[in-house]
C-alpha cells in the first residue's frame, strides 16, 4: 500500500482533497501501533502518515497549555513537559511510541482516568484536515471558551472517520509532588473487585485502581498522587485495608505494563468491555461469560480489557451488557465475529454526520463502527 | 399563525399548554439581553417529554422555526424568539426523576432550576458543581445549551464535564439518547458537541448529571495588591505551583470602589484585590493555603485576610458578587462584556483596555475569573452625553478584538446567541464556521432549531451590543452577576 507522509498540514490536506476527488480510500496513519483496533483497510487504500508532523508548536508553561502537531509521540511530548514539571495526565496503551493524533482518534485512555478523566477533558481545541482538503480549527487555546460548537470533541474516538487531526491544543497539569503505589492479592476475581471498590471509596481518592490477572491469581494495584502529606496519609489508610507498598521503580514498571496491556496484541482475541460502573453484577457476569485468560480491569470506571481464548462467549456477554447501555468491542482478533456490537440509537445521526463531513466516504471506509 | 396549526398544537398538548394571547406572548419577547426583542407567533409549555416531541413534530411538519426556552436568563439573546415561530418553554418539565448517590448521579428534567439540584442532595453531602451566579433561577436545560460556568468551574469543570447523558428531541421530532455512563462505547461524542450548542441542535428533555461530594473544608483568602499586574502575577504563581483553587477572582480599583459604595464589604483600600478559595480535606487546605499566602506575599500582597467560617466567607464574597450591580453607584450606564484571554496575557490586555478607555474618554472596570482568564470588563458611560453610548459600544466590541488577538475567545460563559454572531467571523475563519454548519445540518437539515443564532449572517452584521440593563432578577436581589 502506498504511503505518503506530508511535512505540512497543507500538504496533507491537499492529498486528502485529491483522494476525495478520486474517491480513493485513505487510511490515516500515526505510528501504526493501533491499526488493529479497526477492520483491515481496503486493498487500494492510500496510507496517509502523520509522523512527519511531529513538532511541538507552542508550549506556554505559565498558561499550562500546549499546542502540538498530531504526529508527535506522546512519550516524547511528556519528556518535553517533564522538563517544566508538567504533564498530560494521560496513560493510554502504547502511549510511549504512539502519536497523539492516533491515540485521540482511537479514544484511548489508561488507568489514570480514575482521577484525571479522559483526553476529552484536556483537549481545548484542534486543527483538522477534512476529507475534502479543507483545514479547519475548532475550540481555542484558552481553558474557558463557549464560542461555537466544540467540534474537536467529535474527532476523539472517531477512528479518523470524520477528518484527520493535524494539530491539538491541550490543557496541562503540574506534575504531582508525590506518588505512592500499593498492591493487594486475591485468589479470585470477586475478591479482587471488592478490594478495588474499597480502595477507591472515601476517604481514599486514588489516581488509579486496577485489577489485573486471571485464573487463580489476581492483583489489585492502587496509586495515589498529590501533596506529599495527603499521599502518605492515603497510603497508610490503604495499607490498613491490606495493601502493601511497592518501591518506586517497580511501581513505574507495573503501571507501564498495565497501561500497555494487550499492546501489541498476540494471537488471542483482545476484548474491551464498558458498562456503567454501578452495574457491578453485570460487569462480573459478562467477564465470566467471556472466559478471559488475562485482563486489566477498572471496575470503578466500568471498563475492562481482556485476552480471551476464543470468542465463544461474545454473544452472551453482549446480551448482558448491551441492554444496560454498555458495549463489548473486539479490539483485535475478531475474525468473522462482529467487532462493534449493536448499533446505538444515535447511529442514524452518526451516519448523517459522517455523510456531511466526508461525503465521498474516503476516510477509513468500512473500518469503524460507522459503516 | 394559521388557526389550523394552532389547533394542531392544542390537540397535541392540551389547550392550557398553548399561548396565543398577545399580552402573554410579549412576556417571552426577550431573555436577559433586553435590547433584542421579538414577539413569537406562539408559545407552548409542554408538560412531558412526549409533549415536547409532539410540539417539535408539528413544527417540523409545518416548517416552523422553534426556540427552546428555559428561565430566559441568557445574556446573549439565545432564547430570543423568531417572529413567525414557536417558543417551546421547558419550565413545566421540572421534575427530579431519580437520585443515585451510590453512583453520584441524578436524573432531571430540563426545567429544573440549577440550585434545586444541589438543594436536593445537599443533606446527603453532595452538590452539583457548575454554579452560574444565576443559579437560583436558571434551568439545567439552559445551562446545557450554554455550557454554563461559574466561579468554581476552575477546579470542577464546566457544565460539559458534569453531563453524563442526555435525551434529546431532534428537530425532526425523533428522540435520541446521547452519551451514557458506560465508558469506551464506540460512537461519536454527540453529547460533547450538543452541550454548548445554544439550542441549535435540538431540545433536551432529560439529563443525567454528575454529583460531587461536598469538600470537608473551605477557606477563602482576600489579598490586597498595589496593582492588577501584581495580583495577576500572584495568580500565575499559584497555578504554576500546582495549586488548583476552587475559585480565584480579581477585582480592580474601580470595581472595589463601586462595591464598597454599594455593600460596604470592608475591603482594603488597594489597587487590586485577589480572592482565592481552596477546598478539600482540612490538612491539605491548610498546607496549600500557607503556600498561597507565601506566593501572594512574594508578589507584593501587603495585606491578607483569611476567612474560614461560613459567615466570614460570605462577607468576603459579598463585595465580589455585588460588583456588577454596584457599577450603578459610579456610572449611570454600563455594558457588561464577556471575553477570555490566556492567563499570561492578563497584564498586557488590561493595559490595552485601559489605554483604549483613555482614548475614548471612558472608564472601564474589571472583574474577572482570573484562574481561567475569563474577563468581565464593564464599560461605564452616560447615555445622556451625546455620542457616549456609541463610543461605549465601540469600545466594548474592541475589547473582544483584543481578546481574539491575544489568542482568546469572544465568550467564556454567556454564549454567542444573537449578540456576538458578527464576532464569530472574526474569531473563526469561513471554513471553520462552514464545518460547524455542516454538523448543524446533520442534526437539523431544515434549520428549524433556533435558526438565527450563533452563526454570523453578513446582512445582519454590525449588531449592537447595547447598554447593560439590570436583569429583573438582579434588581430583585435574586441573582447577582459575577
Ligand atoms: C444576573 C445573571 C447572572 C448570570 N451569571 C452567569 C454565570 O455566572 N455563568 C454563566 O455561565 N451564565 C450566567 N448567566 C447567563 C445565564 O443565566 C446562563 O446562560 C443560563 O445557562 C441560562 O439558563 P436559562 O434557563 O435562563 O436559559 P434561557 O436563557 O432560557 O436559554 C438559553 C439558551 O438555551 C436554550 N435552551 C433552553 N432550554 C433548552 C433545552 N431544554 N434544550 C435545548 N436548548 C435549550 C435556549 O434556546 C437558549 O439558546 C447569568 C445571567 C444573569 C441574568
Amino acid at each position: 500500500m502506498e504511503l505518503i507522509s506530508p511535512t505540512s498540514p497543507e500538504e496533507l490536506a491537499a492529498v486528502l482533497a485529491q483522494a476525495s476527488a478520486a474517491a480513493r480510500p485513505v487510511v490515516p496513519l500515526g505510528a501504526g501501533i493501533h491499526q488493529h483496533l479497526v477492520a483491515p483497510p481496503p486493498p487500494d487504500a492510500l496510507r496517509l502518515g502523520t509522523t512527519a508532523l511531529d513538532r511541538v508548536l507552542e508550549h506556554v508553561p505559565a498558561d499550562l497549555t500546549l499546542t502540538v502537531q498530531a504526529g508527535a509521540r506522546l512519550g516524547q511530548v511528556q519528556v518535553v513537559l517533564a522538563g517544566h514539571g508538567q504533564w498530560l495526565p494521560w496513560d493510554p496503551p502504547g502511549g510511549a511510541a504512539a502519536t497523539i493524533g492516533g491515540l485521540l482518534a482511537c479514544g484511548l485512555a489508561g488507568p489514570l482516568r480514575q482521577a484525571y478523566g479522559t483526553p476529552r477533558d484536556w483537549v481545548l481545541g484542534a486543527r483538522i484536515a477534512l476529507a475534502d482538503g479543507t483545514l479547519v480549527k475548532s475550540g481555542g487555546k484558552v481553558v474557558k471558551n463557549v464560542a461555537g460548537y466544540d467540534l474537536h470533541k467529535l474527532h476523539i474516538g472517531a477512528y479518523g472517520t470524520l477528518g484527520v487531526i493535524v494539530e491539538v491544543t491541550f490543557k496541562l497539569a503540574p506534575q504531582p509532588a508525590a506518588w505512592r503505589t500499593l498492591l493487594a492479592e486475591s485468589a479470585d476475581l470477586a475478591g479482587a473487585l471488592e478490594m478495588a471498590a474499597r480502595l477507591a471509596a472515601p476517604p481514599l481518592a486514588p489516581a488509579s485502581v486496577v485489577v489485573c490477572g486471571g485464573g487463580t491469581h489476581y492483583r489489585v494495584a492502587v496509586r495515589f498522587s498529590g501533596v506529599p502529606a495527603a499521599v502518605a496519609r492515603q497510603g497508610q489508610y490503604a495499607a490498613g485495608l491490606g495493601a502493601t507498598a511497592l518501591a518506586d521503580a517497580a511501581a513505574a514498571a507495573l503501571w507501564q505494563s498495565l497501561s500497555d496491556f494487550g499492546t501489541p496484541p498476540d494471537a488471542r482475541p483482545l476484548v474491551r468491555l464498558g458498562i456503567a460502573p454501578q452495574q457491578r453484577d453485570a460487569y462480573r457476569t459478562a467477564i465470566d461469560a467471556l472466559g478471559a485468560h488475562d485482563g486489566v480491569y477498572q471496575p470503578t470506571i466500568g471498563a475492562a480489557r481482556m485476552l480471551c481464548a476464543d470468542l465463544a462467549g461474545l454473544a452472551a456477554a453482549r446480551a448482558i451488557v448491551e441492554p444496560l447501555g454498555g458495549a463489548v468491542v473486539v479490539e483485535h482478533g475478531a475474525g468473522d465475529a462482529p467487532r462493534w456490537g449493536a448499533a446505538r440509537d444515535s447511529a442514524r445521526l452518526m451516519h448523517a454526520l459522517r455523510q456531511r463531513l466526508d461525503p465521498a466516504g474516503v476516510l477509513n471506509p468500512g473500518r469503524a463502527f460507522v459503516d | 399563525m394559521e388557526q389550523r396549526i394552532v389547533d394542531a398544537f392544542r390537540r397535541a398538548l392540551g389547550a392550557p399548554c398553548v399561548i396565543t394571547d398577545p399580552m402573554q406572548l410579549r412576556t417571552y419577547e426577550c431573555d436577559g439581553l433586553t435590547n433584542f426583542r421579538v414577539v413569537p407567533a406562539l408559545v407552548v409549555i409542554p408538560e412531558s417529554a412526549a409533549a415536547v416531541q409532539a410540539a417539535v413534530r408539528i413544527c417540523h411538519d409545518e416548517r416552523l422555526p422553534f426556540v427552546a426556552r428555559g428561565a430566559g436568563t441568557g445574556l446573549s439573546g439565545g432564547a430570543l424568539p423568531v417572529a413567525e415561530g414557536v417558543v417551546i418553554s421547558l419550565t413545566r418539565l421540572n421534575r427530579i426523576l431519580e437520585v443515585d448517590l451510590d453512583n453520584e448521579c441524578i436524573i432531571v428534567e430540563p426545567g429544573v432550576i440549577n440550585a434545586h439540584v444541589t438543594r436536593h442532595v445537599s443533606d446527603a453531602g453532595y452538590f452539583y458543581a457548575p454554579d452560574p451566579s444565576s443559579q437560583s433561577v436558571c434551568t439545567i436545560g439552559g445551562n446545557i445549551a450554554e455550557n454554563a460556568g461559574g466561579a468554581h468551574c476552575l477546579k470542577y469543570g464546566f457544565t460539559v464535564t458534569h453531563v453524563l447523558a442526555l435525551d434529546v428531541v431532534l428537530p425532526d421530532g425523533s428522540m435520541v439518547r446521547l452519551g451514557g455512563r458506560a465508558p469506551d462505547r464506540p460512537g461519536y461524542d454527540l453529547a460533547g458537541v450538543f452541550v454548548g450548542s445554544e439550542g441549535t441542535l435540538g431540545i433536551v428533555t432529560r439529563a443525567c448529571l454528575r454529583l460531587v461530594k461536598r469538600p470537608a473544608t473551605i477557606q477563602t483568602l482576600l489579598a490586597a495588591f498595589h496593582s492588577t499586574d501584581d495580583a495577576g502575577a500572584a495568580v500565575g504563581a499559584i497555578i504554576a505551583a500546582g495549586v488548583l483553587p476552587a475559585a480565584i477572582e480579581i477585582m480592580d480599583r474601580l470595581s472595589i470602589v463601586a462595591a464598597e459604595a454599594a455593600v460596604h464589604a470592608g475591603y482594603p483600600d488597594c489597587g487590586a484585590l485577589l480572592l482565592v478559595e481552596l477546598d478539600g480535606p482540612a490538612s491539605e487546605v491548610d498546607a496549600l493555603m500557607a503556600r498561597v499566602n507565601a506566593l501572594c506575599s512574594a508578589c507584593g500582597a501587603w495585606e491578607q485576610r483569611l476567612a474560614a467560617s461560613d459567615a466570614e466567607r460570605a462577607v468576603v464574597w459579598r463585595g465580589r458578587k455585588a460588583a456588577f450591580a454596584a457599577m450603578g453607584r459610579i456610572s449611570p450606564n454600563y455594558i457588561v462584556q464577556d471575553g477570555v484571554i490566556p492567563r499570561t496575557a492578563l497584564a498586557a490586555v488590561l493595559r490595552e483596555i485601559h489605554e483604549l478607555g483613555e482614548r475614548a474618554g471612558l472608564r472601564v472596570a474589571n472583574v474577572f475569573h482570573a484562574g481561567d482568564g475569563n474577563l468581565h470588563p464593564l464599560v461605564l458611560y452616560d447615555r445622556k452625553v451625546p455620542g457616549q453610548e456609541h463610543a461605549a459600544e465601540a469600545l466594548s466590541g474592541e475589547i473582544l478584538r483584543i481578546c481574539i488577538r491575544a489568542g482568546g475567545s469572544i465568550t467564556g460563559e454567556h454564549g454567542v446567541g444573537m449578540e456576538k454572531r458578527a464576532f464569530m467571523a472574526e474569531m473563526f475563519a469561513e471554513p471553520d464556521l462552514d464545518t460547524m454548519q455542516r454538523v448543524r445540518c446533520a442534526f437539523d437539515p431544515q434549520r428549524l432549531a433556533n435558526p438565527d443564532k450563533v452563526f454570523p449572517r453578513p446582512r445582519l452584521c454590525g449588531e449592537k451590543t447595547g447598554p447593560y440593563v439590570p436583569h429583573p432578577l438582579e434588581v430583585a436581589g435574586v441573582a447577582e452577576f459575577f
